[in-house]
């Protein structure tokens, strides 16, 4: 059923029942002909029986149905004892339009009453007391009892409007809640730094199911360092991924429409803007051929309005985190320079504490520290003389004094630098010995902090198995025997097993990768 | 009409929230997911509606003049008439009850505001299921 006829059957119910509190029953008429009501219980309402159930009335009221519809409050007798009230209402969008029968006085004297019962086998005795104790109006009050008609039928209808605008307006705050609710949600997973890819999925899961899409698509134009994939998708049956980009570009430059099309139905698409450009677009679809209304475009818009806001956010905080890691770089790139033996030393420090914490298990952010920690904890050697890092021979004791300051000097370099706050005990304390006779404070066991526990192992073992001035590289199994024999001496005894249970094929192809360089470059110096 | 009695009972729910518009809201979705709806404006309004007829499920807001959800909550518990009428509670975001307050009051669930209509008759459906399955295993 469409909504309209759905709304005039409750019109009609609703009119019906107050015409019968004049002892009349309602019949709508349409287009075509006459609606009669069906009788739900004969001697409840014996009236609704006889009237709708006997069929000389139906006929007869087909028969002047012109005449009594050809003006509001038209009176006209069908048959001796059967009145018929004719009520026309232009109603704004749809009109109402019906017969008002009912039996009069007359109904019970002038004879037509045995008639009419048989013909809607109806129990003549049992009607005829009914009759008597109704009270029928007589002929002569169908004037007053028409005016009566009209404004019950008119009341009605009034009533139906505000009903309906009350619901009206329900929904639309139920919509408008739906709304603020998913806006809510949203709006918690917008937090800078966050993972990007799971905050699109959730965003997209959330939409989906507040405004009924069977997919949800994001496109990101320029994905970068944000999000994994230019396309996140929820949901299924959506249209393939060059498909959904000629539908981005059919939408243009629009920032919310619906677009028809013959195999998908319905699609909405908004775009995505940040800092005042277009960065994306959000698509959504599979509504199983249900129009799009204005509240579901609506949505749409503040949905995509909220992932501008967070993916401009993400795309902001990648660039400075890239320029982060690049001056760190930068600066390492400079102790590399100095010493061509220890060249790529720092990143493969770097790699390998990066993995060594993430397979003790410490959380995310602690192994992203461990990879910067690595990174930069040699900075210190900027201020080591080349002579004294580049010296084949053994050192005298004050080169090798100035050696063991390269930890104080790097935390001192760093230590100003807000961001990188949490490297510094790496940087400080990577020389320390579990046994407490390393330098520059001689800490010992769980004195040392984590990090730096980490970053010394990462750094001997590179150490033994890189070639340096004073020696070559080491073969594998020596340098793991070594570290093995210095757990609980040099190293924390519970991260070396740890250690050497680590995959290190990635690091022997950084290691080639550096050796290569650094003897093209020795070549090219002698 | 004649009501037939062989008709089931429609089932029944509370709405008590002293913003009318909350009440609206969810009376409309409730209603038009078939479900009986009585309003009540605020906790002691809503004890003189349990008295009066029968209530498959309350639904309210903690927050209210008179007597609050909690009250309200106690109240319904302690009454041998009401015993296993699941309570299902509206909370401002943050809000939290301490286990303490929570024991012997018939709450299955809280719900933060602002809450989502859709979510909203979801929970109940489930409320409704496991109360009904609980009540047929007893």
């Amino acid at each position: 059923m469409t909504p309209a006829v759905m709304r005039s059957a409750a019109a009609d119910l609703l009119v019906g029942g107050e015409i019968a509190g004049v002892g009349a029953v309602w019949v709508p008429v349409e287009a075509d002909g006459p609606r009669w009501p069906v009788i739900d219980d004969p001697i409840a309402s014996w009236r609704q029986a006889l009237i709708a159930g006997a069929a000389p009335i139906r006929a007869a009221l087909d028969r002047r149905l012109d005449e009594i519809m050809a003006g509001t409050g038209t009176i006209v007798e069908i048959m001796p004892g059967i009145a018929a009230i004719g009520s026309v209402i232009p109603d704004r969008e749809q009109a109402s339009n019906g017969v008002a029968v009912l039996p009069t006085a007359e109904l019970v004297g002038e004879g037509s009453l045995a008639m009419l019962c048989s013909a809607a086998r109806l129990d003549e005795t049992l009607i005829r007391s009914l009759a008597a104790e109704a009270m029928l109006p007589p002929r002569a009050a169908l004037p007053a009892l028409s005016v009566l008609v009209r404004r019950l039928h008119r009341a009605a209808l009034e009533r139906m409007r505000e009903r309906e605008s009350q619901q009206s307006v329900d929904r639309r705050l139920a919509e408008s809640y739906e709304e603020l609710h998913l806006l809510n949600s949203l709006i918690d997973g917008l937090v800078v730094g966050g993972d990007a890819d799971e905050f699109l999925r959730s965003a997209c899961a959330e939409l989906a199911a507040t405004a009924g899409y069977g997919w949800i698509a994001v496109l990101v134009d320029e994905p970068g360092d944000v999000v994994s994939d230019e396309l996140v998708l929820h949901g299924e049956g959506a249209p393939s991924r060059s498909r959904l980009r000629t539908l981005a570009e059919q939408a243009g430059d629009a920032s919310v429409t619906a677009i028809d099309t013959e195999e998908e139905g319905e699609i909405g698409i908004a775009s995505i803007r940040g800092g005042g450009r277009p960065i994306g677009v959000l698509l959504a679809g599979g509504r199983g051929g249900e129009a799009m209304s204005s509240v579901e475009l609506t949505l749409l818009a503040s949905a995509a309005g909220h992932l501008g806001v967070f993916l401009r956010n993400a795309m902001l905080y990648a660039d400075l985190d890239a320029m982060f890691l690049g001056t760190l770089q930068a600066m390492v790139a400079a102790i590399d320079a100095k010493d061509p033996y220890t060249r790529g030393h720092s990143q493969r420090v770097a790699e390998l504490s990066r993995d060594l914490a993430a397979a003790i298990g410490l959380p995310d952010s602690f192994v992203r520290t461990a990879h910067l920690s690595g990174l930069v904890h040699d900075i210190g050697k900027i201020g080591v003389p080349e002579a004294v890092l580049r010296k084949a021979g053994r050192l005298d004791d004050d080169e090798f004094a100035l050696i063991r300051q390269h930890p104080q000097t790097g935390y001192r370099i760093l230590k100003d630098i807000p961001q990188i706050r949490d490297l510094l005990p790496g940087v400080l304390c990577h020389h320390e010995a579990w046994d407490g006779s390393g330098y520059p404070a001689g800490l010992e066991s769980r004195e040392i902090p984590l990090l730096a526990r980490i970053v010394a192992i990462c750094d001997s073992f590179d150490a033994m198995s890189s070639n340096r001035t004073y020696r070559n590289a080491r073969p594998r199994d020596e340098v793991f025997a070594e570290i093995r024999r210095c757990a609980g001496v040099k190293y924390d005894p519970d991260i070396v097993p740890v250690f050497l249970g680590m995959n290190f094929e990635a690091y022997d192809r950084l290691l080639e990768r550096d050796a290569r360089d650094q003897s093209t470059e020795l070549g090219e110096a002698a | 009409m004649m009501e037939d009695p062989t008709l089931q009972r429609k089932t029944t729910i509370l709405v008590v929230d002293d913003e009318d518009h909350i009440v609206r809201v969810v009376a409309f979705k409730l209603r038009a997911a078939g479900f009986e709806v009585i309003e009540a404006f605020d906790g002691e309004e809503a004890w003189t509606r349990l008295r009066d007829t029968e209530i498959d499920l309350v639904l309210t807001d903690q927050q209210m003049p008179v007597l609050d959800g909690i009250g309200l909550a106690r109240r319904i518990a302690a009454d041998d008439r009401f015993a296993g009428v699941p309570v299902v509670m509206l909370t401002a975001r943050g809000f939290r009850l301490d286990p303490e307050e929570f024991a012997g009051t018939g709450i299955v669930e809280m719900l933060d505001k602002p809450f989502s209509p859709r979510v909203l008759l979801e929970r109940v459906r489930a409320n409704l299921d496991r109360g009904s399955s609980r009540r047929e295993a007893a």
